[in-house]
């Protein structure tokens, strides 16, 4: 019986091995964490559904990504099953969000372990912090990189609650009232039906 | 710092330093069992003589120079480092000494990653991460005191094809051991050992206000910035003092640690957008807006602004001034530190006196600015208008 959800991809045990010393001296794994991985899960699929929905309602989320070419593809993951966002820049100007994405995306945002994904995805700590700190390694081409650090930001904002962006972010963007809320209107609405785009 | 809050702090180089550190080179590349290193250098370290009293050091040894590549420019680029690499390749060297500032460590840096991981392709390598696992045997001697690279993770090369900056990060650039020796920095000029001192200051003081500060590089940080405040002017003043050159080839190193491990920020966002802009020395641009970016930061780092007051103007000073006025007098004293080195080495204040940088290039150096990676580290969000103001502030 295996002792945990993540048998290891290589399978148990190395040829020649004693049979009676593995059976006494069996591999070990940390078992897995379904709470987390499934909060992580949820919260990630939201940001990339709010992302790509961002990119159409407010035009500071767009004018920031406007440099991203077509086929450019960027994700959020965590290290190293996952779950992971993918968002990927159409031809038609559009992104869309694709789900866990390619393996090697053109930018990738990589959350080194569990625990400094669940800092930020339930808003304990910042981003800058947790990347400061190499629980998030980054990379990519760096100009894109940091739009899309901009980008996210914006998309935060329009999601989030002030008293929670604060904390989140260094300084709250400046977007006017009027639009912050009927964005973040258009959002909430348009969010449950969001799915991602197959490739 | 939140209490409790996870770091990393990383730093496997050896530091041999002291009048005769380099004396030990033969050693050292025994111990890393290198027989044939090649020497990377630049013709003004050539020139000045520092390759000759390198071999004077390292006589009545067994060292043996594969190859000496002196050929890296200022501002170096992946030509120049696969040059090296075929160079490294045809003479079946084993390791690399390199010999003098930022460029030539860099440039050695990834000449490593060429010759240790096989082919030419250095773009294959950029970005963070992508170089794993252990290089060839890797040796410093910083002929400079101000990058630090002898100290850090980080690389930056030109790419000659597309005229960019490619960067390189990655734990395995790390050399296995920086020799500090005051022979190989008795022969700057008054301006560069200014400037580099500045950009030793910046270093430490980025990394005392940062975001990926931490308890260990805070302890790097402050010895530095003590030195530099100690050891600056007077080194200035009386450049063949060889104790106090040491103490700032420390110094270097030791704010080059504690940037390493809790990155550097506004200033050097702007320092690096200015020197692709203008062509603006990387130390004198960090000496033109330390001040001006500290003033910025002041509002979300008070207290590790006041806290520098300790290191800056000892412990007297630092009494003496109530908690309050700490952060104003750390960033007076800077102030103070930099108006005396205009006087002694014309070293600029301010951007228009650089003769480089004219009001038309602001917007330029904000946009890069805020695309540089360092930013994201910088302890207060500074967008595209808060850089022009403060370009317009450091004029
Ligand atoms: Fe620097």
């Amino acid at each position: 019986m295996p002792h945990n959800a993540y048998e290891s991809p290589s399978g148990r045990g190395a040829k020649n091995m004693d049979a009676s010393i593995d059976k006494a001296y069996p591999d070990v794994q940390p078992p897995g964490r379904p709470v987390a991985r499934l909060y992580a899960r949820v919260a990630l699929g939201l940001v990339g559904r709010a992302f790509a929905l961002a990119q159409r309602l407010d035009p500071d989320v767009r004018r920031e990504l406007a440099d991203l070419p077509a086929g450019f593809a960027f994700a959020l993951r965590v290290h190293p099953r996952g779950p992971s966002a993918a968002l990927r820049m159409g031809a038609d100007g559009k992104l869309r969000y694709v789900g866990f994405g390619p393996e090697a995306p053109e930018v990738l945002m990589r959350f080194q372990n569990m625990a400094s994904a669940l800092s930020v995805l339930t808003f304990s700590a910042s981003a800058f912090e947790v990347y400061a700190r190499n629980g998030l390694a980054v990379s990519g081409d760096l100009p894109a990189t940091m739009a899309i650090i901009r980008a996210l930001g914006l998309v935060e904002t329009l999601l989030l609650p002030r008293f929670v962006v604060r904390r989140v972010l260094k300084r709250v963007p400046d977007i006017p009232f009027l639009r912050k809320h009927g964005v973040r209107v258009a959002l909430y609405l348009s969010l449950p039906f969001a799915g991602p785009t197959k490739e | 710092m939140k209490r409790g809050e996870y770091f990393e702090f990383h730093n496997p180089v050896k530091i041999l330093a002291g009048k005769s550190a380099l004396d030990s080179l033969p050693n050292e590349l025994e111990r890393l069992g290198s027989k044939r290193p090649l020497l990377v250098t630049d013709k003004g370290v050539r020139a000045v003589g520092l390759l000759d009293t390198l071999l004077k050091a390292a006589g009545e040894s067994s060292l043996v120079l594969g190859a000496v590549f002196d050929d890296v420019p200022p501002d170096s680029g992946t030509r120049t480092v696969a040059a090296a690499a075929k160079v490294y390749r045809e003479k079946a060297c084993d390791g690399i000494v390199a010999v003098g500032g930022g460029s030539v460590i860099d440039t050695a840096k990834a000449v490593n990653v060429l010759v240790t991981k096989g082919g030419d392709d250095l773009v294959a390598y950029s970005g963070a991460g992508a170089i794993t696992g252990r290089l060839s045997p890797f040796l410093v001697v910083p002929t400079t005191a101000g990058t630090g690279s002898e100290c850090t993770l980080v690389a930056v090369v030109r790419d000659d094809e597309r005229a960019r900056k490619l960067l390189f990060v990655s734990a395995s650039l790390l050399p296995d051991a920086a020799i500090l020796d005051p022979r190989m920095t008795l022969t700057l000029p008054p301006l560069v050992t200014a400037a580099t001192g500045m950009d030793a200051l910046t270093h430490a003081i980025e990394a005392s206000i940062c975001l990926g500060k931490n308890p260990l590089s805070d302890v790097y940080a402050d010895t530095a910035i003590r030195l530099v405040s100690e050891r600056l002017v007077h080194v200035v003043r009386n450049p063949s003092d060889t104790e106090a050159r040491l103490d700032l080839a420390v110094a270097s190193t030791m704010a080059g640690i504690a940037f390493s491990n809790s990155m550097v920020g506004l200033v050097h966002s702007l320092g690096h957008a200015t020197g692709a802009v203008c062509h603006v020395p990387h130390g004198v641009a960090m000496n033109i807006f330390l001040p001006h970016a500290l003033e910025y930061n002041l509002e979300s780092r008070a207290a590790e602004i006041g806290r520098l007051l300790l290191p800056l103007a000892g412990p007297e000073a630092y009494h003496r001034t109530p908690e309050a006025g700490r952060p104003a007098a750390a960033i007076a004293r800077v102030r103070e530190l930099q108006d005396t080195l205009s006087g002694l080495a014309k070293l600029p204040r301010r951007l228009s006196e650089t003769g480089k940088v004219g009001k038309e290039h602001h917007a330029a150096i904000a946009r890069a600015a805020i695309d540089d990676a360092s930013i994201a580290y910088n302890p207060a969000e500074a967008t595209l208008a808060d850089c022009l103001a403060l370009l317009e502030r450091a004029d």
